[in-house]
């Protein structure tokens, strides 16, 4: 007897499609210092506001991965990815991606006080899969 | 088991990555490889079935031991997450999945690592392997069932769970935990539920109330989590 059968998708099918057809998307970006370790996004900020045509310490990286299992002072480092983001994207940075236009805190209500240890933080892989690249993964 | 070689198919990056596996190239280097594959024998299989559902009660006996002779410390579990992780143990909610990592040589199975807590590479077990059988070997088996059983322990929990079901993680360049989370969310919309991805950071806290909220503000009652509870327990929400 088979043991599996049919396998049907919709909603994975229809992400994976809009992740890699055409459609409008914001590349990632992530503050790095010159080893790639990622910092503070505000150190990039600040940058941006002294240095406006680059050129400094610390800088964007867009796209990339922190999943190589590198970690540096207990921060994740980059791989991969450019220093200039693809033409015509939009970039954000992965808090700000992850907000949806959500705001810290509204009224009682406060947001984000999950998620950081990704964006930045200690690590920055949750999933531990079967890369063998990955935070904890099979390749430990 | 024996391993075979085969060529890949001619377009196969973009088959996978609209299949769900749009991480199929790590810094460059093809992470998913299908230029061989493993065939085994149904006593072969059967034999890695028995031995995985052995280590599971194992694992859980170790749990057990863990809690019974107070061994959290020795685990660097905090106080306050150890009274979590007994209240738990004793509510028994249900358990979704796991990922074993094993060692096999067609005779003898090592453990290498059990991750039950954020295991990815589910895309590739459920999805993507099964496709490229499909597309090679259209009369073949791939020896697992892992996404007709996902939908039914789903159905088992449609009244367990809160509507919606949420599916929340963190999503990075490689799209990899999204897309395991995605998939997940398919199989419980397959199986009835009514489903929403979040981020991490999306959940709220309800100061007035003490729940836990979407962006919408409707308490979360049921969520499944692709994000390691050593993250959580040392975050501003814990």
């Amino acid at each position: 007897m088979k043991r599996s059968r049919t396998v049907v998708l919709s909603l994975l099918s229809a992400t994976a499609l809009g992740l890699t057809g055409c459609e409008s998307r914001k590349e990632l970006k992530t503050c790095v210092d010159p080893d790639n370790v990622v910092q503070d996004d505000d150190k990039c900020r600040d940058v941006d506001r002294r240095y406006p045509y680059g050129g400094s310490y610390y800088h964007w990286i867009y796209g990339g991965s922190s999943r190589d299992g590198t970690y540096v002072s207990g921060r994740s480092r980059m791989f991969g990815g450019s220093n200039a983001p693809d033409a015509g994207v939009e970039t954000a940075t992965p808090s700000e991606a992850a907000a949806h236009g959500g705001s810290i805190s509204e009224g009682h209500v406060s947001y984000h006080g999950f998620g950081a240890s990704a964006h930045g933080g200690e690590s920055g892989h949750a999933g531990e899969g079967g890369h063998g690249t990955g935070h904890g993964g099979a390749g430990e | 088991m024996k391993r075979r070689t085969i060529a890949a198919r001619s377009n196969w990056e973009s088959i996978v990555a609209s299949q769900g596996l749009t991480y199929h190239h790590v810094a460059g280097r093809p992470y998913w490889n299908e230029t061989s594959f493993y065939e085994f024998s149904a006593r072969e299989i059967d034999n890695l079935e028995e031995a995985t559902n052995q280590l599971h009660q194992m694992c859980l006996a170790a749990v057990q031991r863990v809690i019974d002779e107070d061994l959290f410390a020795r685990l660097r579990i905090s106080a306050p997450a150890a009274t979590l992780v007994r209240r738990t143990w004793e509510a028994e909610p249900p358990a979704i999945y796991g990922r074993f990592d094993l060692a096999y040589d067609g005779a003898q199975i090592k453990l290498l690592e059990y991750n039950a807590d954020t295991p990815t590479a589910l895309v590739e077990a459920a999805v993507v392997q099964w496709y490229w059988m499909k597309d090679n070997f259209p009369g073949c088996d791939q020896f697992n069932s892992i996404h007709e059983r996902l939908i039914a322990k789903w159905k088992e929990l449609l009244s367990y769970c809160g509507t919606p079901l949420y599916f929340a993680g963190v999503d990075d360049a490689a799209h990899e935990d999204l897309m395991t989370l995605t998939y997940l969310a398919d199989t419980a919309q397959q199986a009835g539920h009514r489903v929403t991805l979040l981020d991490m950071a999306e959940i709220g806290y309800d100061h007035d109330s003490y729940h836990f909220v979407a962006p919408t503000r409707e308490p979360i009652r049921s969520i499944f989590k692709l994000y390691p509870w050593e993250w959580m327990v040392a975050e501003e929400f814990a």
